[in-house]
This record gives structure tokens, C-alpha cells and sequence, in this order.
């Protein structure tokens, strides 16, 4: 292992990373820039598609005003580059050269076609890893089908047990998927990365977006060989294997909470603290307030007593504020978090007193201390957002100064439209 | 108490996390997650429990052919293969002093507990760094170490409210809905493995440890960014609009042929309209003027929609998504754990692998979403029984004496 006397200022500060990714990879990279890596933005000439991707800033689609690409594309360099055209290939062999990771997200072949494979970037560079971020993977009989979000939710496993049961299933309404599957990536990039330091060997890493969906579909996705049943959607509700229908979701004063009545070691105490708190309004039977809750479980309670003592909770609920709910929490340990919305969250007192809200400098969008902080808090390395999301090509002339291209260079690039 | 496993459970070479020594003490997904997934790279990690406190996954339905136990929810041994299992019962001082000698050798220790349970066995932070100054400690917790709210207990299940991920899942007209399972323990889980990732690799380039306080309501709203943005800039309060698309149409699940089985179809673009309306033997509704642009399918996608049905309901949902691809139309399956079990991609991918299991000779468990072409993940082993490898790390691992082992066991060291 070679001391390294380069920047540690961060947890990834002497890294260079080349961002090669539509909107399907854009939060890998993004993440490897907060955690300190210098990330270069390729766009094709002209910018990236996703600069047109709702939501924007005001209500007219300006090309550089997409929030979803700034959001994603935070802590970013952005250079423009057609690595269609073969002077475009060679200058993103020189960029290989010098970089620690590069990430993708092309459809599986593409980058083989013209020449830029693992195989052949590897020839050039055998230290550098490689990430691509893909629906289905590199391999397998659906490599090539086209997703968007809600195929990727879909075809995870995510959908089927999600919804009511008198609607179809559904997915989370905004898209998150590819960036559920970008932060995966960035965890497997960095597995590969570890190793690299270590034995100097780069590495391909192949990420399914699908296979990161399935994850969080987790027991969903696992019971079938395990009891050949599968979990199915029940609104804000849930059937247990043993067929009780319980509730998750309740409609308070102002909005609603989410809360499930539990006994055992796990939920007695919570459940302790609510129901006395209800008693203390007055609204609970004398059999509910001698209840065992130690004991109360979802193998022995009747369905019609669950139910009877969910309408007593609800009742409750419907006489308070979320506010109310989980602020009393705070000293009654009730197991209650509010449904919050948005401005809720930006409201938050907990996330407030942490500082999780970052100043970012330079945004076009005049965003500062807009921005959603850090991933999370390394004593000895905080995260900080360093830039906003850069224009096209906004860094063009630093870093192909950096790799030795003269002005003259430049023009000829420019008006050949490769950059 | 006797270890059936005569070496590692991971004695595959070429991992790229080989010889990284873990040291996890979790309970739930959000930690134990973390750990498995640095245990499948080569990883060798330890897992410490206590029969005082069962694991809440080990007790999480659905267990291996209906019948309840310990070792046979889906749920705990999908999180937990690839490591070893040792009981320490952490209020013994013996026991304590034993997870110290643990702590010592390792690189990483895991926890997840309520922010101030480790201090309490003086096990926290500030007292670890003590004996081990270079350590890298993931804490990850509901809502992180610090703030007013620090404290509050609650799953996963219930922080995706927190989270806002209830108010935007669900139909416009109806309460609001969740995401299935404890969507915000997966982003955890994600996050986990960057912050190790990350601060082991620093540690190896400076020397230095650190704590990292990761707090899964904090990571959980990285993907809603757009939208966070959305409503600083524009005051827009994002909101379920059950599985309408801002920018396509068609968009949606459309029912298929069969029990409760659905297909989901995208159509982004014009071109991709025309497509469709060949691929669904209907060219001139391309021509109907109440379709012709998005916006306009948009507006009147509830009579596109009842169209649409009309014909997918005369297909299985397979047979609606390789047409559609074959046309370059994004569509696929909305997959039930059936289909997942079936699905040809996913065992082309080896998703799912088995491995052999004390209790259930052998069980099928869940691979990273990534494979790494040099130094593959290797699924070498099912998940431990409580305390299975106690006896093999205190005297394989830790070089304790027999007679040793069994005072303490006498104490009550190992419970």
C-alpha cells in the first residue's frame, strides 16, 4: 500500500470519478461528489436529456432549470463530449487514463460497440473501476428491455403487495427508483474501490436496478420458496400470515399517523403509554384497561376485538394533531410517527437541530440552504455539499486544460461538435 | 453449543473484503443488512446476540413452511448468512470484556440499538475510542445520535411516514398509503454500506476511525431531492396521484389475464404512442384526436386506460411485456413474490442462491444487486443460530482455553 500525501481532507478527496450516466445513474455519482470525489459530468453536446425532466424551476421547461437533473447532478463538473464520434472516444480514453471510477448507464453493449468496453478500458487503465447501472443488469433474457420507473417498481416486486385491493397496485407516486438503485451502486462501486487500493486491480461492477428494487421489497420478495404465498396489497392495512387484518395507517385531527397496536416485549410499553393517555381522556372500557398487554399478540386476538380496540385507538387519533400525537410521544414512548408531507419535513424540528439542511454555494437557482444535507455525519469527515449543479459543458475549458488540450484544440473540437 | 462449521464461513479467496473484521451487535434489518452485504465480499463478520433480547427479525413471519422458530423467517436469514454467530449476555462484566477483546481485533463495528444502549454497556462511542481510537463505527439509528427527537422508538415501518413516503403513496381520493415493507431500513442499508465503504478506505489512507451517525430519516429523503426542491423553489407539496406520470401516457398497471395480475406500461414519447397502438391492434386510435399528444392522453387518460384494459385483459402480463418490448415500449410484470421466484432474469442473475443452513439443511437467500466481475460475492453459508459459533470464537478466534470457555459458560457469560 502506497502512503498517500494526496488531499484527505474528505472521505473521497483525492478521487476522480467520470460520470457517463443518464438519469438512471446520476445519484451514484452525485453521492461519490458529496463524499468528496472530483466527479466529472460527460454530456453529450447540447446537455444531458434529463435537463428537460420535471420538476422545473418555474413553471416553463428552461434547459437548465430541471430540478431533477440539478438535484442529481449536485457536485458535479460538467464537460460536454460525443463519445459517438471517434475523436470523442479518444478523449474519453485520455480522461480513463487519469480517473479512478468511471460509471455508465447505457443500454449493455453499447459502450462495447464503440470500443470503450470494460475489456478495452481496462487495457487502458487496469486500475479503474467501472460501474454501470442498468434495469436488468449486463446479463440475462430481459438485459435490453426499456424501463422507467414504474417498470423497474413493478418488475422489483415493489407494486404487487402496494395499493388497495379494489385498485390496481400501485408504485410510489413520485419516482424514486433510480435513485434507490444509485445510492446500491454507489456501496457496490465502493467495495471494488477498497479493493483497488489494496491490489492496485480495477474491476467491473454490474448493477441491476431491478435487483435493488427487490431488496426493498424484501420479505415480499423472499417468502415464495419459503412458503409458497405470496403478500398481496391491503391498503393501509396488512394481512398477517395468520390471516388478521391490521392497521398501519389512522387519520388524526389534521392529517394522519402511522401506528400499529402491538403487545409483547416489542410493543407492550408503547402500547401501555398510548392507552393510558387515551384512559386519561376518558375513553377507554374498563376490559381494555385491564388488558395484559405483555401478553396480547396477533396469534391469540379475534379479529373483531382487534377491531374494536383499533376503533378505540382511531377515535382518539381523530380528537388530536399529528403534532399533538408525537410531540406527547416524545415523553409517553408511543411507537407513532406522523404522515408527513413536504413542508412538514422541512419544518422538522429533529432534522433542524442536526443542521441537515446545507448551504450550497454557487447554485444558478439561487438555491442556497436549500438543500438537502448529508447522507450522514462521519465524526471525522463531515459531508458538505461543494458545488451546485453545474450548466453544460460549464467546465469545458478547466479540465481539457487539465489534460493538455490548447485553445486551438478546443475550437476544433468545438466546431467538429464533439464537445 | 458445538459449532457445525470446521472453518469460516468464509473461506472463499479472492474477496474483496477479505481479512476486514466486523463486529456487529444489531437487531432489526437496518444493521444486520449492512453487515451482509460487507459478509458476502469476504467480510468476516461477527455477529453478537443475547437470549435476553431476541432479534425482532427472528421472530418475523414468514417462516419456512408456516411453522415458527428462531431460525426460519425469511427475513432474519436472508440479513444474516456469511457470519457467525456468538451469545453474549452484555450485562455480565465477563461478557462486556469479552466484546472489548472483539472490538480490539476488529476494523468496523456495526450497531443499531437506540441512540445510548451501547453507552449503557459500555460499549458507546466515546468509550470504545478509548481502546480503539481507529475504529470505524456505524451507528445507525431511526432518526441519529443527536437532537430532540433522538430518542423516540418506532420501526421502520412507521418512519416512512416520518419520511414522507406514506403522503406520496396512495390515490388522490383516498387516505394516504406506504410503500411495502420498512422502505426506509433498504435506503439505510444502501447508505450503510457507502459510509463503510467509504471511512474503511479512508481509515486504510490515514490511519484515522470515526463514528458515523447515520440517521435513515435522513438518508431515506436523498431520493425525494427533486421534489424537496420542487417545493422550496416552486411551493409545491408533492402528493399521491395513485400511479399517474407527470410526463407519460399511457402510464399505469393494466390488468391482465389471470388472478390479480397486472402489467406496467409506459409510453414517453409520440413515437412510442404509434407503437402502441399497433403492438395493441388499435393503429387509428394513434389518429384519435382526444390521444394525440400527451398532454392531451393525460387529460383523458381514464378513457385511455378502460381501452387499454379492454385489450391486456385478453393477455397474460408476460405476454403484454415482451410485446411491448419488442417494440421498445417500457413495460413489465408486476411482479408477486411468485413471479419473482419465477422470473427468468432474476435466475439467469442468481438473485437467488442457496445455501446450506444448520436447522433447514439449506435455504435460497437474496445476493447484492451487484456483481463484481473480479471479486465476486461468494454466499457461503446460511445464517447462525443463536450463539452457533460462541465455542469456535472464543477459542478458535480469541484463543481462550477450554476450561476457560466453560467457566464462563458456567456464569452464564454465554446467555
Amino acid at each position: 500500500m502506497v502512503t498517500d500525501c494526496r488531499d484527505n481532507s474528505e472521505l473521497l478527496a483525492p478521487f476522480r470519478v467520470l460520470d457517463l450516466t443518464d438519469e438512471k445513474g446520476f445519484a451514484c455519482g452525485a453521492v461519490l461528489g458529496l463524499l468528496g470525489a472530483d466527479v466529472v459530468k460527460i454530456e453529450r453536446p447540447g446537455g444531458d436529456g434529463a435537463r428537460k425532466q420535471p420538476p422545473f424551476f418555474g413553471d416553463e421547461g428552461h434547459s437548465e432549470e430541471s430540478l431533477y437533473w440539478s438535484s442529481f447532478n449536485t457536485n458535479k463538473r460538467s464537460i460536454t463530449l460525443d463519445v459517438k464520434k471517434k475523436s470523442g472516444q479518444d478523449i474519453l480514453r485520455r480522461l480513463c487514463q487519469k480517473a479512478d471510477i468511471l460509471v455508465e448507464s447505457m443500454r449493455p453493449g453499447l459502450l462495447e460497440e464503440i470500443g470503450l468496453g470494460w475489456p478495452a478500458l481496462s487495457r487502458i487503465n487496469p486500475r479503474l473501476v467501472v460501474t454501470s447501472i442498468t434495469p436488468f443488469g449486463q446479463t440475462g433474457p430481459y438485459a435490453q428491455y426499456e424501463v422507467t420507473d414504474i417498470v423497474c417498481q413493478a418488475m422489483g416486486g415493489q407494486m404487487y403487495p402496494c395499493g388497495d385491493p379494489d385498485r390496481p397496485p400501485l408504485r410510489i407516486t413520485t419516482p424514486v427508483a433510480y435513485a434507490v438503485a444509485g445510492l446500491y451502486a454507489v456501496g457496490g462501486t465502493l467495495i471494488a474501490h477498497y479493493h483497488r487500493q489494496l491490489t492496485g486491480e480495477g474491476q467491473h461492477v454490474d448493477v441491476s436496478i431491478q435487483e435493488c428494487i427487490c431488496w426493498t421489497t424484501s420479505e415480499a420478495a423472499w417468502s415464495w420458496p419459503f412458503v409458497g404465498a405470496v403478500t398481496s396489497r391491503f391498503g393501509a392495512r396488512r394481512k398477517r400470515p395468520t390471516g388478521l387484518i391490521t392497521r398501519e395507517v389512522y387519520p388524526c385531527k389534521d392529517g394522519h399517523v402511522a401506528f400499529y397496536l402491538m403487545g409483547g416485549p416489542q410493543g407492550e410499553k408503547s402500547v401501555r403509554a398510548l392507552m393510558d393517555w387515551i384512559d386519561e381522556e376518558g375513553m377507554v372500557s374498563e376490559s381494555l384497561r385491564r388488558k395484559d398487554w405483555a401478553k396480547f399478540d396477533y396469534e391469540s386476538v379475534s379479529q373483531d376485538e382487534l377491531d374494536a380496540i383499533e376503533g378505540v385507538v382511531e377515535k382518539f387519533f381523530q380528537k388530536h394533531t399529528k403534532e399533538e400525537l408525537y410531540q406527547k410521544r416524545t415523553r409517553k414512548s408511543i411507537q407513532l410517527y406522523p404522515v408527513n408531507t413536504l413542508r412538514d419535513i422541512v419544518e422538522d424540528k429533529q432534522l433542524k437541530a442536526r443542521g441537515f439542511w446545507d448551504d450550497v454555494q454557487g447554485s444558478t437557482l439561487n438555491l442556497s440552504k436549500l438543500h438537502p444535507g448529508a447522507l450522514f455525519q462521519a465524526s471525522e469527515t463531515p459531508l458538505k455539499h461543494k458545488r451546485a449543479a453545474p450548466g453544460i459543458g460549464e467546465h469545458n475549458r478547466e479540465i481539457y486544460t487539465e489534460l493538455g488540450l490548447t485553445d486551438e484544440d478546443l475550437s476544433v473540437l468545438l466546431r467538429e461538435n464533439v464537445i | 453449543m458445538k459449532s457445525n462449521l470446521a472453518e469460516s464461513p468464509n473461506a472463499a479467496t479472492n474477496q474483496a473484503l477479505e481479512g476486514v473484521k466486523i463486529v456487529e451487535f444489531t437487531i432489526g434489518a437496518a444493521g444486520a443488512a449492512t453487515g451482509k452485504f460487507l459478509a458476502d465480499h469476504g467480510a468476516e463478520v461477527i455477529r453478537v446476540e443475547s437470549s435476553a433480547r431476541v432479534d425482532s427479525c427472528r421472530v418475523f413471519p414468514p417462516y419456512k413452511d408456516g411453522i415458527p422458530g428462531p431460525d426460519r423467517g425469511a427475513y432474519y436469514l436472508n440479513i444474516n448468512n456469511n457470519k457467525y454467530g456468538i451469545a453474549l449476555n452484555l450485562k455480565h462484566p465477563k461478557a462486556r470484556e469479552l466484546a472489548v477483546k472483539l472490538i480490539t481485533r476488529a476494523d468496523i463495528v456495526i450497531e443499531n440499538f437506540r441512540p445510548g444502549v451501547m453507552g449503557k454497556w459500555g460499549l458507546g462511542w466515546e468509550q470504545i475510542r478509548q481502546f480503539k481510537p481507529d475504529l470505524v463505527m456505524l451507528s445507525s439509528s431511526n432518526l441519529g445520535q443527536t437532537g430532540p427527537m433522538a430518542q423516540q422508538p418506532g420501526f421502520g415501518v412507521q418512519l416512512v411516514a416520518l419520511a414522507g413516503y406514506a403522503h406520496i403513496t396512495g390515490w388522490a381520493d383516498r387516505p394516504p398509503l406506504k410503500p411495502y415493507g420498512a422502505y426506509t431500513d433498504w435506503l439505510g442499508v444502501a447508505t450503510g454500506v457507502i459510509a463503510l465503504m467509504a471511512a474503511l478506505e479512508y481509515r486504510q489512507r490515514t490511519g484515522k476511525g470515526q463514528l458515523i451517525d447515520l440517521s435513515q430519516y435522513e438518508c431515506s429523503l436523498y431520493p425525494l431531492f427533486p421534489s424537496i426542491l420542487d417545493y422550496f423553489v416552486n411551493g409545491q407539496v408533492a402528493s399521491r396521484a395513485g400511479n399517474h406520470s407527470f410526463s407519460a401516457a399511457p402510464h399505469g398497471a393494466y390488468r391482465c389475464q389471470g388472478e390479480d395480475r397486472w402489467c406496467a406500461i409506459a409510453v414517453c414519447d409520440d413515437d412510442k404512442w404509434k407503437k402502441f397502438c399497433e403492438v395493441i391492434n388499435m393503429p387509428a386510435l394513434a389518429r384519435d384526436e382526444r390521444f394525440v399528444s400527451p398532454l392531451l392522453r393525460r387529460s383523458n387518460s381514464e378513457e385511455l386506460d378502460r381501452l387499454i384494459e379492454a385489450w391486456t385483459i385478453w393477455h397474460s402480463p408476460e405476454d403484454v411485456m415482451n410485446l411491448m418490448q419488442r417494440s421498445g415500449i417500457a413495460a413489465g410484470v408486476v411482479q408477486s413474490g411468485e413471479d419473482l421466484y419465477e422470473d427468468p432474469q432474476l435466475k439467469e442473475r442468481e438473485h437467488l442462491r442457496p445455501v446450506p443452513h444448520s436447522e433447514l439443511g439449506s435455504y435460497l437467500c437474496a445476493a447484492p444487486p451487484y456483481g463484481l466481475s473480479r471479486t465476486p460475492c461468494h454466499l457461503q453459508h446460511g445464517a447462525p443460530s443463536l450463539g452457533e459459533h460462541t465455542e469456535f470464537v472464543c477459542t478458535q478466534i480469541l484463543g481462550m482455553s477450554t476450561d476457560e470457555f466453560v467457566g464462563l459458560l458456567g456464569e452464564g457469560v454465554f446467555e
